[in-house]
């Protein structure tokens, strides 16, 4: 049997074979510590966290959008836990809304943000607070430029925002130094094209790999200052800010699976080609 | 006029407002009340919807028809009944918050069930690398390599290839311009849209019905 | 019951929904669709809840009952007249709100898409020449230089590429093929970063049924 016919029956290959490799190729990193990896900060990460890093403690707060829903989850969590450490551990105050438009996001938030300030014995509504969710993103982030009280009139918990502490000073953008966007959609350009030109907020974005191909526009233009993208850009995070994680293993799956599909692409193309040139 | 005129009057009055409040400050009050109206009014399209699936499930559920049959997957629009049922008892007694019932069915059913949907993409990708991606020209030669080369520099791999600054560079200029050049496209194309839905050239929503 | 083994419990129901999932990869089956449909039942049941206490208490009941705005019942007869779309017969009334909710979208859309998608944006692509330029008693950035040459050139090329009330052929046939290959390139690009973002989903759902689920798993047992 020569190599054309060869590979072109493993192009009839059982799907589930692909699946049960692929399966195995995200799984055996996890108990081999292999293969080994090596993660640089780029310079969209360090910007990001310059930024945050730059806030006092215990004054403005940085704003923490959660405008993604559990789909993307496994991506954008470990970025919302990361700069949380990062915020509580510096005592950096944080205001944590959500924009997801069905309001899974302030799901979302509501599990992650009590656990994550728990750990640093952050007091809820003064060093942390969250406002909840409003359903259209445009309007919601305009009419956080002029009053964040009457866009959030009540927080996540019911409690009316004119009686919480964190709030007192806050008014609209002038007093936010920065906002983190965790978003899987077009939310995350969202707030560099609304706020970000109307009210100059300086908006740094957490964002789906997805969607960093298609944000470097706004990062080249200045609009977005800082980009944590998909899961490596939640590794590099945490390596920035010296608690490294799980997403470490999970770049050594990331890592055999590319490889996986990379080969996949090669032998299929190979493939085609010996099979063209036979017609040929 | 019910039916035509008076949606293309609401529609303009209400857009030229909105435009124009960009750069009249006095229009402040006014702004944030429409603002609040809109957030309003989205709910309600979204709940519009959530009346939907649920009025299809129901119906499915229900003894319809001649025969009076139930539809062949009532068992499992049942289930999605109930579940509806839970979450809105769970969350209109109990309420929302840490450890109660509603934030521990969101954390243990809907949070995995979407994720997982969203995981099996990748097997998907996989089967589809294998079987479908082909070089069969140049610009799908020139897409594939530019693919590769990212898969690999995003690992920080093939440094002595210089993969990683290619990788870069692919994504500082070719990229950047290609993407530059829609997003440019897309932001005039979506002003002009809006200004035409706002004028009443584009009145699509309003359906095919004739006054 | 103990928080620890409430927390165990709900642990292996995620596991267990999560692998109900994964078993459509096999085949389409009873389990997945019950999985399935739970899901949607529960989101519906999250999101009108989740609507109720943010949008309808607050903004609605509180504004008109207990702060006297009774010009919040406009939208809410706005909000009430969308489901009219049930009915064939008044049907119509929903183009009111549908009116209401694109005019005035669209309307705010306008001047800061113009400015953040199509001003900002161009000034990027332009500013990046002024950066490049030599400054006084410096040498030229060679590197600089190339790219915002690139950039200025490239972006025209893209933009040549999508104009089709000009015949691509000679000149500017060239001009616009070379816009189409940055545009694939482009494009493989942002399907090496969809590879990433869909092997991480997988990566996320697998590291929980690893660790969390049989974590939880082997404390029952």
């Amino acid at each position: 049997m020569d190599i054309a016919t060869l590979l072109q029956k493993m192009l009839k290959l059982d799907r589930r074979i692909i699946y049960t490799l692929v399966f195995v190729g995200v799984v055996l990193p996890f108990y081999l510590a292999w293969p080994p990896i090596r993660i640089e900060v780029s310079r969209e990460v360090e910007d990001a966290f310059r930024i945050i890093d730059a806030i006092p403690p215990n004054s403005t707060p940085l704003l923490l959008s959660f405008d993604y829903d559990p789909a993307s989850a496994a991506e954008l969590t470990p970025m919302a836990v990361a700069a949380l450490h990062h915020c509580f551990e510096r005592e950096i105050r944080v205001l944590v809304i959500s924009l997801q438009y069905t309001g899974l996001g302030a799901g979302i938030a509501a599990d992650v943000v009590p656990r994550i300030a728990a750990e640093h014995g952050r007091v809820k509504n003064v060093d942390w607070a969250f406002l909840g969710f409003q359903p259209n993103a445009m309007v919601a982030m305009l009419q956080m430029g002029e009053d964040i009280k009457r866009t959030f009139p009540v927080d996540y918990y019911g409690t009316p925002v004119d009686s919480i502490p964190l709030m007192e000073s806050i008014q609209n953008y002038d007093q936010i130094p920065a906002v983190l966007t965790l978003a899987s959609t077009a939310v995350g350009e969202f707030w560099a094209i609304y706020p970000g030109s109307r009210y100059g907020l300086t908006v740094l974005g957490g964002l789906t790999a997805v969607y960093v191909a298609d944000i470097q526009p706004f990062y080249q233009s200045g609009q977005i200052k800082g980009i944590l993208g998909g899961l490596k850009g939640a590794a590099e995070y945490e390596q920035r800010i010296g608690r490294p994680g799980d997403d470490m293993n999970g770049m050594r799956s990331q890592k055999v699976i590319h490889y996986l599909i990379i080969l996949f692409i090669a032998l299929g193309n190979v493939a085609y080609l010996l099979a063209r040139r036979r017609q040929a | 006029m019910m039916k035509t005129r008076i949606p293309l009057l609401i529609c303009f009055v209400a857009g030229t407002f909105m435009a124009v409040q960009y750069f009249i400050p006095a229009f402040l009050p006014y702004y944030d009340r429409v603002n609040d109206y809109i957030q309003i009014v989205y709910a309600f399209s979204i709940v519009l919807g959530l009346a939907s699936v649920i009025q299809r499930h129901t119906h499915r559920v229900q003894r319809r028809g001649p025969e009076k049959r139930r539809h062949k997957d009532w068992i499992y629009s049942l289930c999605a009944l109930a579940g509806l049922t839970v979450m809105l008892l769970a969350g209109f007694i109990e309420g929302r918050g840490e450890g109660t019932l509603f934030q521990n069915l969101f954390n243990a059913i809907l949070l995995p069930v979407q994720a997982t949907m969203f995981a099996l993409l990748a097997f998907y990708l996989a089967s589809a690398a294998f079987r479908a991606f082909r070089t069969r020209s140049v610009d799908a030669t020139v897409l594939l390599l530019a693919a590769v080369v990212v898969m690999i520099g995003r690992l920080d791999d093939g440094a002595t290839l210089g993969i990683p600054k290619l990788s870069r560079w692919i994504l500082d200029n070719p990229n950047l311009v290609a993407k530059r050049a829609i997003l440019l496209g897309v932001g005039l194309g979506m002003a002009s849209t809006a200004l035409k839905v706002v004028v009443g050239i584009e009145r699509s929503y309003l359906g095919s019905s004739k006054e | 019951m103990a928080a620890g083994s409430a927390d165990i419990l709900w642990t292996i129901l995620g596991g267990l929904v999560t692998l109900a999932i994964f078993s459509f990869l096999y085949r389409d089956n009873p389990l997945y669709k019950m999985a399935e449909h739970i899901a949607v039942g529960v989101s519906v049941g999250f999101i009108i809840v989740t609507y109720y206490n943010t949008i309808f208490l607050p903004k609605i009941w509180d504004n008109v009952l207990h702060l006297g705005k009774y010009d919040y019942l406009i939208p809410l007869a706005f909000g009430a007249l969308l489901f009219t779309r049930f009915t064939p017969k008044h049907g119509w009334l929903s183009r009111w709100s549908l009116a209401f909710l694109l005019g005035a979208g669209s309307g705010l859309s306008i001047p800061s898409t113009l400015e953040g998608r199509v001003l900002q944006q161009a000034e990027g692509t332009v500013r990046s020449l002024v950066a490049a330029a030599p400054s006084a008693g410096a040498g030229v950035d060679v590197g600089a230089s190339f790219a915002a040459i690139f950039l200025v050139v490239g972006t025209v090329a893209c933009l040549v590429f999508f104009l089709f009330s000009v015949e691509h052929k000679g000149g500017i046939g060239r001009f616009a093929y070379f816009g189409r290959l940055c545009i694939m390139a482009g494009f493989g690009a942002s399907f090496g970063y969809t590879v990433m973002a869909r092997v991480s989903l997988l990566i996320g759902r697998v590291q929980y049924l690893t660790r969390d689920f049989v974590d939880a798993i082997s404390r029952i047992l």
